[in-house]
């Protein structure tokens, strides 16, 4: 097909091409956070030389940022071991690094002197020193995810994609809740506000170094789940900018003549 | 919508299905699936191997992290199954293997959650696991082809099929 042929309309004098008026709406939208991606990207690729893990921002809006983020600390699950909290993937149990744990903390209890905790793709047997002990999980007959984590007169239980059933941690056994009502489900709680402190200086580090920021700027990742998006789907309209634009230039290289202003 | 419109509307919404996917956890094969498959749908009951402090020292030289004390695994007669988790970039890849008279029969990729290095669930790569073996040393009795672009997967897969020969021959010694 002719450029000609295409759907033409006048724009300020201009005929326009619709891959034109998508091409120029891409750019348009991509181009902060491009500029943004692109200026961090150099940085990191120099950091090094710039020296950026060991230097900290004295920036108000940073420390805000990840003040903010510290602030909304999730609760913890009181055991008789100590405060669970999940912050990221580290598992920290009265403030002291614990275990690295991606999926989310549903739970958390004490059997036998032996602390379990419950996350939503399993559980997981712990001894004093942190060292995983033993892991349950589908293969055990407890279907994924897990929502609650809890005990009655009986046994333990876990909430599971199937309802609730109880799980004999010494026999591996799994039978189905009769009377739920009787279930005790370990429930989030507010922390003493020392370990809180002790949570946030144990998530902010020694201070955030500018690499940090600089990689949670150029991910998205400073602004959570949806500023990952974001950049995702600048990097796309990236994409489809440079081949927009190599499409136009071989189609539009011969024939296509804009008319005189 | 003139079909030129739609033309670049279909691509952005291609691109947030793929950018949204590339997010996710990826099960190519349920762990229970494996299990079952490796003993013709019939699975024994789960064994438990005890991982002293030896022998998780040697793992952790070979994976970087230690097992859990209690490792679960199946058994029929000289074969055995475990399912094993190791770091890749920054996120556990879950594999099965099945080791039948001290040798790998198969290899899979089961849960894979790094953004890239996915090539090591294809069968040109696992397949160069069958018949493995494990050397005096400790190493494998191959060398394993790398795939561009995920180096630390494919590590991670190599270090497990040594950690699945190793506790295969715990297993056995232990029955003994």
């Amino acid at each position: 097909m002719k450029p000609e042929q295409f759907q033409m309309r006048r724009d300020k004098g201009l005929r326009v091409h619709p891959l034109t008026r998508w091409h120029r709406v891409l750019g348009i939208t991509s181009t902060s956070v491009v500029i943004v991606t692109v200026l961090t990207g150099l940085a990191l690729n120099h950091g090094d030389a710039l020296d950026l893990p060991h230097r900290h921002p004295h920036n108000a809006l940073v420390d805000k940022l990840y003040r903010q983020s510290a602030a909304h600390l999730p609760a913890g699950y009181a055991t008789s071991r100590g405060w669970v909290t999940q912050l990221g993937a580290q598992v920290y149990l009265d403030g002291q690094v614990l275990a690295e744990h991606d999926a989310p903390l549903v739970g958390a209890l004490v059997v036998k002197n032996a602390l379990l905790i419950a996350y939503s793709d399993g559980l997981v047997q712990y001894d004093g020193t942190g060292q995983v002990v033993e892991t349950y999980g589908a293969l055990d007959g407890l279907p994924l995810p897990y929502t609650q984590f809890g005990r009655d007169t009986k046994a333990l239980v876990v909430a599971t994609a199937s309802g609730p059933l109880h799980f004999d941690i010494e026999q591996g056994a799994v039978s189905v809740v009769a009377k739920e009502a009787m279930i005790e489900w370990t429930r989030p709680a507010a922390q003493p506000a020392a370990l809180v402190a002790s949570l946030v200086d144990a998530y902010r580090g020694s201070g955030v170094s500018y690499e940090r920021v600089l990689l949670d700027l150029h991910s998205g990742r400073m602004f959570g789940r949806i500023g990952e998006f974001v950049v995702d789907a600048a990097a796309m309209c990236l994409l489809t900018l440079a081949l927009s634009g190599t499409y136009m230039f071989f189609k539009f290289k011969r024939g296509a003549q804009r008319p005189p202003r | 919508m003139p079909r030129q419109s739609r033309l670049p509307a279909a691509w952005l919404a291609l691109v947030c299905v793929f950018a949204s996917a590339a997010q996710a956890d990826e099960v190519y094969l349920e762990p229970t699936a494996f299990v079952a498959e490796a003993f013709d749908g019939k699975p024994p009951a789960p064994q438990k191997l005890w991982v002293d402090a030896t022998l998780n020292e040697k793992v952790k030289s070979i994976i970087g992290n230690a097992l859990a004390l209690r490792q679960k695994y199946w058994r029929a007669g000289e074969r055995t199954v475990w399912i094993l988790e190791a770091l890749g970039r920054d996120k556990p890849i879950s594999a099965g293997y099945v080791v039948d008279h001290g040798a790998i029969t198969r290899t899979a990729i089961l849960i894979y959650r790094e953004s890239r290095g996915a090539e090591v669930r294809h069968p040109f790569f696992t397949d160069q696991f069958k018949g493995a073996t494990l050397q005096a040393d400790g190493a494998l009795d191959r060398n394993i082809d790398g795939i561009t672009g995920a180096t630390l997967s494919v590590h991670a897969i190599s270090g497990l099929a040594r950690v699945a020969l190793l506790l295969d021959q715990a297993a056995h010694t232990a029955a003994h």
